[in-house]
């Protein structure tokens, strides 16, 4: 610690120390000359008295002496510094570093002010009475630090102009990153300088759950700043659900809409729109109040996208009130079957057993060439029959068509061996051989071996049915893919139906063909059922999640598979979202960049194409939770002990007066002072024997 | 201007004194306190007066007729009886001429010494005086009357309180003096040497004196109530010390209770009636407050 001096010219009163004793020797001069019957006694008691009287006046005049001192000091204004000696003297211009909070929590507002508003305040506080030589810094923590001034510069007037023009992000906070990024500014700059480095947030405990403390910087002064409530109130909706996952015409959808809470529970009314209509509205239920459930029943709707949303009355912080959604109804389920024909008869007749247009099958047939060319997004899953050997163009796009979330449903056949599955990547198994099956063994009882899955979940035997199939050849596995598992097992131990998931979507393999040159399975009576549960299966897993979370990129493949480079997507205020093409492992992969704004993005699929509602952003709920941040947790995570807390912009201006010009003492000084003078009085009326 | 008597007290004030009496605690002649009765046994005095009786006088002196006659007790007075001799010392060196309000110690210890003799003469008792300062600078001869007092007390009046202080030595002088048994009152502020006062007070006893010190004081003296720094210059000496009375009154109280309690000691070793006489209280209040006690103890 060091001391200085506010008004060190107040010093030299000091001076008037020497006026006591002046007095002294003055009054030693001048005496009153006075006639006494004797003087005999005097003598004795001057005697007496003189060492003692010698040590009370000493003692006297030095205490009137120090009160002098201690009022010129206390009008000096002595200041307790709290930084070394060893820095003052070096250098006193500063180098600060500033990190605001950017997430969507600080937009919570009391009354016509926000978090943010006030985190403004105090950078502007921050700033204000830097000298010349002081430089600054600014970061707006985010999901990505965002540098608003990243190099420290000593123009505050623009840094503060910068630091205007910023608003909260529809992130959420990140304050580790941030702070890192702060204190890498800082420590670029080479000389002995005073740093600072100022957290403004609202206290929020989920941005500093990120916080990685880094090394101890106890050479930086560190203010952190909470400019949020201390008891924060929210609801958010954050978390919808449809049931189905897809929905046909005709079909009455269920809404779940999940609510959190942060504050004392209650209910709120809750309401649900379609394509811009109230449909529903329901009160909510806090039971723990911390998150509640809501059900809807959404009436039938019409094939296409529809636009929903899910709302909560206004609140403080109003940005995660909405959750926008798409409630997506198939006109009909589509599949496509690669092969020849004979090799695809009975698999098409079983998908379209009435034919025409009218059972909401579309099926379409293709040859094993023409696949690579063929858009498959379209499709809800396609099938190979005895289609292998496929070129490799055919193999990657069918990889890929379900890496992003399509069903491929494989049938062997003659046409290819097991050396022909070789080079594919997504099978749940490498067959070893293909077997032919002896005629006493050939009559296999199928055993469900998930009965809850999709697929087979819907297929119950009638009692006392017991389900068979006759298999005269079939594919054979030395060993399985980790992540396989046998869906259908024919007899003992062979599977018949083996399933493996790969990227976004479904490998489903058969043992025997679709045709009856392996067996009679395209004769059972499961073939049409389970064909079926395959298309829907493969409906349910296309991309078709209701919503997304905002995000700085989105790989469109998954999302809008349609998409390309022609293609245009609009955010909610019409404004188009770049879309960059990334190669990514030789491939040509669309990332749609910026989706920060909430709502419904609308997509056109070339230049001329008419827009339509593709895509719902929403906030990540994560800031949702304003859930408060313990002092002393602050502090543990800063690791700095001397780290001071400010609740308010005034309580900032008050740290940031102690650390940069100090705290006085002068006060305790004159009171000091005080207490001296009276402890003087007392003595001296103590030693004339008076009262 | 008045003169003698008159000078130092008012008819109210001797019309007051007239009611006390000072009593010597030792036989003059021999008798027991209380009563001036000749030692002189047996010898033929001559009737003098009647007085009232009082306790502690011998019941053989009541005049049986007069009791008859009056209903109260009164004692023959003789002449060997009455004859008691009252000294007055009165110290005027110049210490004495020290006061720090209205009056000084030896104006105070002259009108002590006034009433004294009042009392002393109204009592048809004798009473003389010595005035002294480093000698004797006046011996009056005892008498009992008005007159002898009066002129006594002019005496006084002229005096002007000087030269310095020889208390013991005079006070040894004085009691070489006397021969017959005397009731001796000394009025002195005692500033001399304590040992030479010592010998002179046991001087005093040894030849059977009864003693009375009143020692007169100036309050100022007593407590050294000065605020600011003061040269005081001795009065006898004209010596001078400088000195902060403030910070030294605590030694110098110190100083003079114990000069004062030696004082006090020595006489009550001695048996010797001790007073302090300060000169702020009244002298009236003093004197008969301590007839009054005086009486009392015997």
């Amino acid at each position: 610690m060091f001391t200085s001096f506010l008004y060190p010219a107040f010093l030299l009163a000091g001076l008037a120390a020497a006026i006591p004793l002046i007095l002294h020797l003055i009054q030693r001069l001048r005496v009153v000359r006075l006639p006494f019957s004797t003087i005999r006694f005097l003598e004795l008691a001057k005697r007496k008295a003189a060492r003692r009287t010698k040590i009370e006046n000493m003692l006297l005049l030095f205490l009137r002496m120090f009160v002098i001192l201690l009022i010129a000091a206390a009008f000096a204004m002595p200041m307790l510094r709290t930084r070394s000696l060893s820095a003052l003297l070096r250098n006193s211009d500063r180098d600060i570093a500033i990190v605001i909070d950017g997430s969507y929590s600080m937009q919570y507002q009391v009354g016509a002010v926000t978090a943010w508003d006030r985190a403004v305040e105090a950078a502007e506080a921050v700033m204000d009475g830097l000298g010349g030589g002081d430089r600054v810094c600014v970061f707006v923590a985010r999901d990505v630090p965002r540098p608003v001034i990243e190099q420290l510069s000593s123009d505050k007037v623009f840094a503060l102009e910068q630091l205007r023009s910023v608003t909260p992000d529809a992130t959420e906070a990140r304050l580790g990153a941030a702070v890192a990024a702060a204190r890498a500014a800082l420590d670029r700059q080479s000389g002995n300088r005073e740093r600072e480095l100022h957290i403004i947030t609202d206290g929020q405990e989920f941005a500093w759950s990120s916080f990685d403390p880094g090394a101890k910087s106890p050479a930086i002064g560190t203010f952190v700043t909470l400019t949020g409530v201390t008891a924060p109130e929210n609801t958010a909706v954050s978390e919808v659900k449809l049931t189905p996952p897809l929905i046909l015409p005709g079909m009455s959808p269920g809404v779940s809409v999940r609510l959190s809470n942060t504050g004392s529970p209650g209910g709120s009314p809750v309401a649900l729109y379609i394509d811009g209509r109230e449909t529903a509205r329901r009160q909510s239920d806090l039971v723990d109040s911390r998150s509640g459930e809501i059900r809807f029943t959404v009436p039938p709707l019409d094939a296409g996208t529809h636009e929903a949303r899910v709302e909560l009355p206004a609140d403080n912080l109003q940005a995660d009130n909405v959750l926008h959604f798409l409630v997506r109804v198939r006109d009909n389920l589509s599949a496509l079957c690669v092969g020849d024909k004979d090799s695809t008869f009975y698999l098409m007749r079983a998908l379209n057993p009435a034919g025409g247009t009218g059972s909401g099958m579309q099926v379409k047939r293709l040859e094993a060439a023409g696949v690579a060319n063929e858009d498959l997004a379209k499709y809800s899953c396609v099938f190979l029959c005895n289609a292998l050997p496929l070129p490799g163009q055919a193999i990657v796009t069918l990889e890929r068509y379900v890496e992003v979330g399509g069903l491929l449903i494989i049938f062997p056949g003659d046409a290819g061996g097991p050396a022909d599955y070789r080079v594919w990547r997504c099978l749940p198994g490498m067959p070893s051989s293909i077997q032919d099956i002896p005629t006493v063994a050939r009559r296999c009882i199928l055993h469900w071996e998930k009965p809850q899955h999709p697929i087979v979940r819907s297929l119950k035997p009638r009692p006392g049915e017991t389900p068979v199939a006759t298999i005269r050849r079939s594919l054979r596995w030395k060993q399985l893919h980790e992540d396989a598992s046998t869906i259908i097992a024919a007899g003992a131990g062979l599977p018949l139906l083996l399933q493996r998931r790969f990227g976004n979507g479904e490998v489903l393999m058969f043992s025997v063909s679709a045709d009856r040159s392996w067996g009679a399975l395209p004769l059972s009576p499961y073939f049409l059922p389970i064909v079926h549960q395959l298309v829907q299966h493969g409906m349910g897993m296309s991309g078709n999640e209701p919503y997304v979370w905002s995000t700085a990129e989105l790989p469109l493949a998954a999302h809008l598979p349609a998409a390309t480079r022609q293609s245009s997507l609009l955010n909610p205020a019409g404004k188009a979202v770049p879309i960059r093409a990334n190669v990514v492992d030789g491939k040509a992969e669309l990332r749609a960049e910026g989706l920060s704004v909430a709502g419904i993005y609308s997509f056109m699929q070339s230049p001329t194409a008419k827009p339509g509602p593709a895509l719902a952003v929403n906030l990540d709920r994560k800031e949702s939770n304003l859930a408060v941040i313990a002092r002393d947790r602050i502090l543990a995570l800063v690791r700095n002990k001397d780290a001071r807390i400010a609740r308010t912009v005034s309580g900032l201006r008050q740290l940031l007066v102690e650390h940069r010009v100090g705290r006085t003492f002068g006060e305790q000084l004159l009171w000091l002072a005080l207490l001296v003078a009276v402890a003087e009085v007392v003595y001296a009326n103590r030693k004339s024997g008076t009262t | 201007m008045p003169e003698g008597i008159a000078a130092f007290l008012t008819p109210e004030e001797l019309h007051k004194l007239g009611h006390l009496t000072l009593m010597s605690r030792y036989v003059v002649e021999g008798n027991l306190a209380g009563a001036h009765r000749s030692a002189q046994r047996g010898a033929s005095s001559e009737f003098a007066d009647h007085r009232a009786y009082i306790h502690g006088d011998d019941p053989k002196n009541i005049d049986w007729k007069v009791l008859g006659r009056t209903d109260r007790y009164y004692v023959k007075r003789y002449q060997d009886e009455t004859n008691l001799r009252v000294y007055l010392v009165l110290d005027r060196s110049a210490s004495m001429k020290y006061g720090s309000g209205d009056i000084t110690k030896f104006q105070y210890a002259s009108r002590l010494a006034a009433a004294l003799g009042y009392v002393v003469v109204k009592a048809r008792d004798s009473v003389g005086l010595f005035l002294c300062s480093d000698k004797i600078d006046a011996a009056i001869q005892a008498g009992n009357t008005f007159l002898h007092l009066n002129n006594m007390l002019k005496h006084v009046q002229e005096t002007e309180p000087a030269s310095t202080t020889e208390i013991g030595r005079t006070l040894n002088q004085i009691a070489e003096s006397i021969r017959k048994r005397a009731l001796i009152v000394i009025l002195s502020d005692l500033f001399g040497a304590p040992e030479e006062l010592d010998l002179a007070l046991a001087h005093f006893r040894k030849r059977r004196h009864d003693v009375i010190v009143l020692h007169v004081l100036d309050p100022a003296e007593l407590e050294l109530p000065f605020k600011t720094g003061v040269k005081f210059v001795d009065m006898e000496t004209d010596e001078t010390i400088v000195v902060d009375p403030r910070s030294l009154a605590r030694s110098y109280r110190e100083v003079f209770g114990g000069f004062m309690d030696r004082c006090r000691k020595a006489c009550a070793e001695m048996n010797i009636d001790y007073r302090l006489a300060r000169t702020d209280r009244s002298f009236e209040d003093f004197i008969r407050e301590y007839l009054e006690q005086r009486r009392s103890h015997h």
